[in-house]
C-alpha cells in the first residue's frame, strides 16, 4: 500500500469561529504501487481540499494519510519540506515554473534543496530529458517555450527526484487539445514505466487515461471505476455515463 | 448613480491602498512642510542685520528653490509608481462597466483628496515647527533675532500655489496612464517585462573604468586648489561609473556567478543568484540613483558637520591674533607711529593688547613648476600659481628670536602648502640653496586664506629681496596681537582702528571677533541647511527602497509559493527573503560608504580651502554622519523587511 487515507475529514472554521465549511466530510481509500489513479469531482467538491492535505501542505481536521508507511498528518514541521522533496512530485494546471530560472534550472530546483551534487542532477537530467523530448529546450526559459513544452519541463521536475507519488492537479487545464493529448501519453509511458500518478482533474478525456477514477461529491468518495482491459474511449464512454449517473442525482456537472 | 458615490469609491480606494498611500501622504506632509519652514526662515527680515546675513538669505532661499525642485521629482515619481500598482484595480472597474470618465472621477476625487490633506496637514505642521527651526537656526549662528511674524502669508500662498500644481500634474499623469492603457493591459497591469537581462560586456567594462579613473583622481590629488577641479570631474565619473555598474557589470557578475556550476547549484546561491539577477534589472537604476543620493546626503552632512564643529579651530587658523593689521609698501621708520596709533586705539575701548608679533614680509605670486619660480605673464594658468611670502633674516630672527645666519644665495624654507622643495629654489633667474627645511613658521596668519600654494622663504637681506621683484617698491608690515577683553568692545576696536589706519595708509585691520559672526552666518547656515536637506534626502531615499520592496513582495509571493510546493522549507525561505532584501537594501548604502572611503582625502583637501585641517574632527563626523544614517536605515529596513514577509508569506 503506497497510499493510504483513512476518513480523512477537513472543516474550515472562519477567524472567531462562526462559521464552519466542511469540505470533506469523511474520505477513505488507498493507492497502491504503480497504479494510475484520477480523481474527478465538481468544483467546490472537495478536490484540492485533498491533493492539499495528500501534498502536506495542509493538514485535515481529523484522520490520517499515510504515504509510503509515514504518517504525514502528524510529521514535524521541520521534515514536511524534506519528506516533500524526496516523495512527492508536483504537476500544476499552470505549470508553475520559475521565470527567473532556465527551463533546465526549474528542473533542477528540488535536486538543488536537496543539496545534491551537479554531476547527479547532470545524470539524473539527461534520460529524462530524452524521454520527454526537452534536449532542445533546456537552456531556454520558460516565457520562451509553449504550453505543452512548460507542461513536459513541469513532469521532468516532478520527476527528477525519483518520487513514490507524483500529484498531478488539473495537469491539462491550460493546454489545447493536442498538447493534452501528448501529456496523456507521457503520463501513460511513465505509469507502465511503474511510476505511481494520483491526477485530480474535470476532464474525461485525461481521467480516461487513467487506471481507476474516483469521483468524489459533497466531500466523499462516491463512486470508483476500474479501466481494466478497456481501451481509452470504451473508458471514455464508461465515465461519461458514471458521471451522467451523478448529475440526475444532483445538480449537473461542469 | 449619485455623487456620493465616487466620493465613497475614492474614499475606499485610499483606505484599501493604506500600505502604500499612508507612506505618500507622509511623505507629501513632510515635503510641504519642509517647504514652508525653509520659504518662512528665508522672508525673516531679522537674520539681515547679521553680518554675512546677505550670504545667509541666499543660501536659505538656495535651500528653498532646491526643496521645490526635488519635491517636484520625488513626488512625481513615487506617484507614478502608486499609480502603475494600481492598474490592475482600474481595469477591474473598466471591465465591471465603469467608463473612463468615472474612472477619471474617482481618481478626481482621490487626488483631491490626498492633495488637501496633504497640504494643510504640511502648511499646520510647517507652522508649529517653524518656530522651532528659528530657534534652532538661532542656536547655530550664534545670533539672536527677534521673530518679526509668526505667520508668513507669503509661504503660505506659495506653498499653495507649489504643491497645488504639483498634485494637479500627478492628477493628469494618472488620468493619462489610465487612458493610454487597454482594459486588458490594465488588468496586467505590473506583471509585464520579467525577462532576463542581457549581459552588456562594453558597459560593464566602462562602468569599471569609469569608477577606477573617478577614484584614481580623487586618491591622488594633492593641491587644494587643483581638487576642486578634478573634484567636479571625479563625482561625475563616479556617478556614471555607479550607474554602469549597477545596470550591467552586476549583472555581467552575476552571470558569471552562474557560470560556475559548483557554486550556483548549491542551495543558497542558487536561489539568491537567480533572484539578484531579476531584481539587478528590475532595480539597477533605481539602487544606483539611491546610492548617489546617499552619498550626496552623507558628504553634505558630514562635511558641514564638521565645518560647523571645527568652528573655532579653523577661526584660530584662519586668525592666529585676535587682532591683524597689514600695511603696504611701508618703510621701517614708520612702524613705531602705527604701533602707537594701535595702542591708542585699544586704551580708548580700555583692552589689553598680548603677545604682539612684527615683521616686514613682501608677498607675490609666482608660477611653478618643479621647483622653478618665473614672474606670471596674462597666460598662466591660474592653477599653477604659488604665493611666495618672503622675509628678510633679520626680520624672521626677532619674530622667532632665532640667530640664524646666511649667505646670499642660502634661504630657510617652509612649505605651507605644496609639493616640499629640499635642495635648490630657482626663482626668476636667481638659484638658491635650501639651508634648511622649517616644519613651522611663526605666523601663518593671512596666507591660511589663499588656495594656492605657499612657501614661506627667508632670505639673507632686504635687497635680495628686492632684486627678485622689479614692482616691489617696498616691504608690507604686519602686526598681529591677542586682545584681552570683551568680544563687543574687541569688534567696535577693530572697526575703529580699521578706520583710522585706512584714512593715512594703505592697509587693512582684521579682528577675530569681528569675523566669527560672518563665518557663524557662513558655516551655521550651511550646516542648517545641511541638515534640513539631509533629511529630506533621507526621507526621499527610506520611501522609495519602501515601495520597491512592497511592489516586489507581490512579484515574489508567487515564487515563493511555488519554491515552497517544490519543497523549499519556511526557514529557507525566510532566509533568503531576508538576505535578498539586506543585499538590496544595504548594497546602495555600502557602496555610498566605499564612495565615501574614496573621495576621503579630496574631500579633507577642500576642506583645507575652508581652513579646516583637522583631519581627526573631519574623519570623526564622517563615521559619526554614516553611523547615524545607517540606524536610521537599519529601523526603516526592519519595518519593510516585516512588511514584505507578510506579503510574500501570506
Amino acid at each position: 500500500m503506497l497510499l493510504e487515507v483513512k476518513n480523512v475529514k477537513k472543516v474550515y472554521t472562519s477567524r472567531f469561529g462562526t462559521n464552519h465549511v466542511q469540505a470533506l466530510s469523511n474520505v477513505s481509500f488507498s493507492v497502491e504501487k504503480g497504479e494510475f489513479v484520477a480523481i474527478m469531482g465538481e468544483s467546490g467538491s472537495g478536490k484540492t481540499t485533498l491533493l492539499n492535505i495528500l501534498a502536506a501542505l495542509d493538514k485535515p481536521t481529523s484522520g490520517s494519510v499515510f504515504i509510503d508507511g509515514k504518517d504525514i498528518v502528524s510529521i514535524r514541521e521541520k521534515e514536511i519540506s524534506s519528506f516533500r522533496r524526496s516523495h512527492l512530485g508536483f504537476v500544476f494546471q499552470d505549470f508553475n515554473l520559475l521565470d527567473t530560472f532556465s527551463n533546465r534550472d526549474n528542473i533542477f530546483l528540488p535536486l538543488v534543496l536537496s543539496r545534491k551534487s551537479y554531476k547527479e542532477m547532470n545524470e539524473r537530467l539527461q534520460p529524462l530529458a530524452e524521454k520527454l523530448r526537452i534536449q532542445t529546450i533546456l537552456n531556454k526559459f520558460p516565457y520562451e517555450i509553449s504550453g505543452g513544452q512548460k507542461q513536459r519541463v513541469a513532469i521532468a521536475r516532478a520527476l527528477i527526484t525519483n518520487p513514490t507519488l507524483v500529484l498531478a492537479d488539473e495537469p491539462t487545464g491550460a493546454l489545447d487539445s493536442r498538447a493534452s493529448a501528448e501529456l496523456l501519453d507521457i503520463f501513460t509511458q511513465i505509469h507502465q514505466e511503474g511510476q505511481t500518478i494520483l491526477m485530480v482533474t474535470h476532464s474525461t478525456k485525461a481521467a480516461s487515461y487513467a487506471s481507476r477514477v474516483m469521483f468524489i461529491k459533497d466531500g466523499t468518495v462516491y463512486h470508483q471505476i476500474y479501466k481494466g482491459n478497456l481501451s481509452n474511449e470504451q473508458m471514455y464512454q464508461k465515465i461519461s455515463d458514471t458521471l451522467n449517473i451523478l448529475a440526475t442525482g444532483g445538480a449537473g456537472h461542469e | 448613480m449619485n455623487k456620493l458615490f465616487y466620493a465613497k469609491l475614492a474614499l475606499t480606494n485610499i483606505r484599501n491602498n493604506r500600505k502604500t498611500y499612508f507612506p505618500f501622504i507622509l511623505a507629501s506632509i513632510g515635503t510641504v512642510s519642509m517647504y514652508y519652514i525653509m520659504h518662512f526662515l528665508s522672508v525673516n527680515p531679522g537674520f539681515k542685520r547679521m553680518s554675512g546675513g546677505d550670504a545667509l538669505i541666499t543660501m536659505l532661499n538656495l535651500g528653498t528653490d532646491i526643496i521645490a525642485i526635488f519635491s517636484f521629482i520625488f513626488l512625481f515619481y513615487t506617484n507614478s509608481f502608486l499609480i502603475k500598482q494600481r492598474k490592475k484595480e482600474f481595469g477591474l472597474f473598466n471591465i465591471l462597466g465603469m467608463e473612463k470618465k468615472h474612472i477619471v472621477k474617482v481618481i478626481f476625487i482621490e487626488s483631491f483628496m490626498v492633495g488637501i490633506i496633504s497640504i494643510t496637514l504640511g502648511i499646520v505642521s510647517g507652522m508649529v515647527i517653524a518656530r522651532l527651526m528659528f530657534l534652532l537656526l538661532q542656536y547655530i549662528l550664534h545670533f539672536t533675532v527677534p521673530l518679526t511674524f509668526h505667520i508668513s502669508t507669503e509661504s503660505v500662498v506659495k506653498t499653495l500655489i507649489l504643491f497645488g500644481v504639483l498634485f494637479f500634474l500627478c492628477f493628469l499623469n494618472n488620468i493619462r496612464q489610465i487612458h493610454l492603457a487597454k482594459p486588458v493591459e490594465l488588468l496586467k497591469g505590473g506583471e509585464m517585462g520579467e525577462r532576463e537581462p542581457k549581459t552588456r560586456w562594453l558597459l560593464s567594462i566602462i562602468g569599471l573604468g569609469t569608477l577606477g579613473a573617478g577614484y584614481y583622481m580623487a586618491m591622488t590629488t594633492e593641491s587644494p586648489l587643483l581638487a576642486f577641479k578634478k573634484f567636479f570631474i571625479a563625482v561625475i565619473l563616479v556617478i556614471i561609473g555607479t550607474h554602469a555598474i549597477y545596470t550591467a557589470t552586476s549583472i555581467a557578475l552575476l552571470k558569471l556567478l552562474r557560470k560556475k556550476k559548483t557554486f550556483y547549484y548549491r542551495t543558497e546561491n542558487f536561489i539568491n543568484i537567480s533572484g539578484m539577477i531579476y531584481r539587478m534589472r528590475q532595480n539597477a537604476a533605481g539602487l544606483a540613483n539611491i546610492c548617489i543620493l546617499s552619498t550626496m546626503v552623507l558628504v553634505t552632512l558630514s562635511t558641514t558637520v564638521s565645518l560647523y564643529i571645527g568652528m573655532e579651530g579653523l577661526l584660530k587658523n584662519r586668525y592666529p591674533k585676535d587682532i591683524s593689521v597689514i600695511i603696504q609698501n611701508m618703510d621701517r621708520t614708520e612702524i613705531e607711529a602705527v604701533t602707537n596709533i594701535i595702542h591708542e586705539e585699544a586704551e580708548k575701548e580700555s583692552l589689553q593688547l598680548e603677545n604682539p608679533v612684527q615683521y616686514r614680509y613682501h608677498s607675490t605670486v609666482f608660477i611653478q613648476k618643479g621647483n622653478r619660480f618665473a614672474t606670471p605673464n596674462e597666460q598662466s594658468m591660474i592653477t599653477n600659481l604659488s604665493v611666495l611670502w618672503l622675509l628678510p633674516l633679520d626680520e624672521f630672527n626677532s619674530l622667532g628670536k632665532s640667530s640664524v645666519t646666511l649667505d646670499d644665495d642660502e634661504i630657510l624654507l617652509h612649505t605651507f602648502r605644496g609639493e616640499e622643495i629640499t635642495d635648490h629654489m630657482i626663482i626668476g633667474d636667481q638659484t638658491f640653496t635650501v639651508k634648511e627645511n622649517l616644519t613651522s613658521f611663526p605666523n601663518i596668519g593671512e596666507a591660511s586664506a589663499l588656495a594656492a600654494n605657499v612657501y614661506f622663504i627667508v632670505f639673507k637681506d632686504e635687497e635680495i629681496i628686492k632684486s627678485l621683484d622689479d614692482n616691489l617698491a617696498g616691504l608690507s608690515y604686519y602686526y598681529g596681537a591677542d586682545v584681552k577683553g570683551d568680544a563687543e568692545k574687541e569688534i567696535a576696536f577693530t572697526k575703529a582702528l580699521s578706520k583710522k589706519i585706512r584714512s593715512s595708509y594703505s592697509g587693512t585691520v582684521e579682528g577675530l571677533e569681528e569675523s566669527r559672526e560672518s563665518f557663524y552666518s557662513l558655516y551655521g547656515g550651511l550646516f542648517f541647511l545641511g541638515i534640513f536637506l539631509g533629511f529630506l534626502f533621507l526621507m526621499a531615499t527610506v520611501l522609495i527602497i519602501y515601495y520597491k520592496q512592497i511592489s516586489e513582495g507581490f512579484d515574489d509571493k508567487k515564487r515563493f509559493e511555488i519554491m515552497k510546493k517544490v519543497g523549499l522549507s519556511k526557514e529557507e525561505i525566510k532566509k533568503s527573503i531576508k538576505s535578498q532584501v539586506l543585499m538590496v537594501f544595504f548594497l546602495p548604502l555600502a557602496t555610498a560608504v566605499v564612495h565615501i572611503g574614496f573621495a576621503f582625502k579630496v574631500i579633507t583637501k577642500l576642506l583645507e580651502l575652508f581652513n579646516l585641517t583637522d583631519i581627526g574632527l573631519f574623519a570623526l563626523c564622517t563615521v559619526g554622519t554614516i553611523l547615524a544614517f545607517g540606524v536610521i536605515y537599519a529601523i526603516i529596513y526592519a519595518l519593510t523587511a516585516r512588511e514584505y514577509y507578510k506579503i510574500v508569506s501570506n
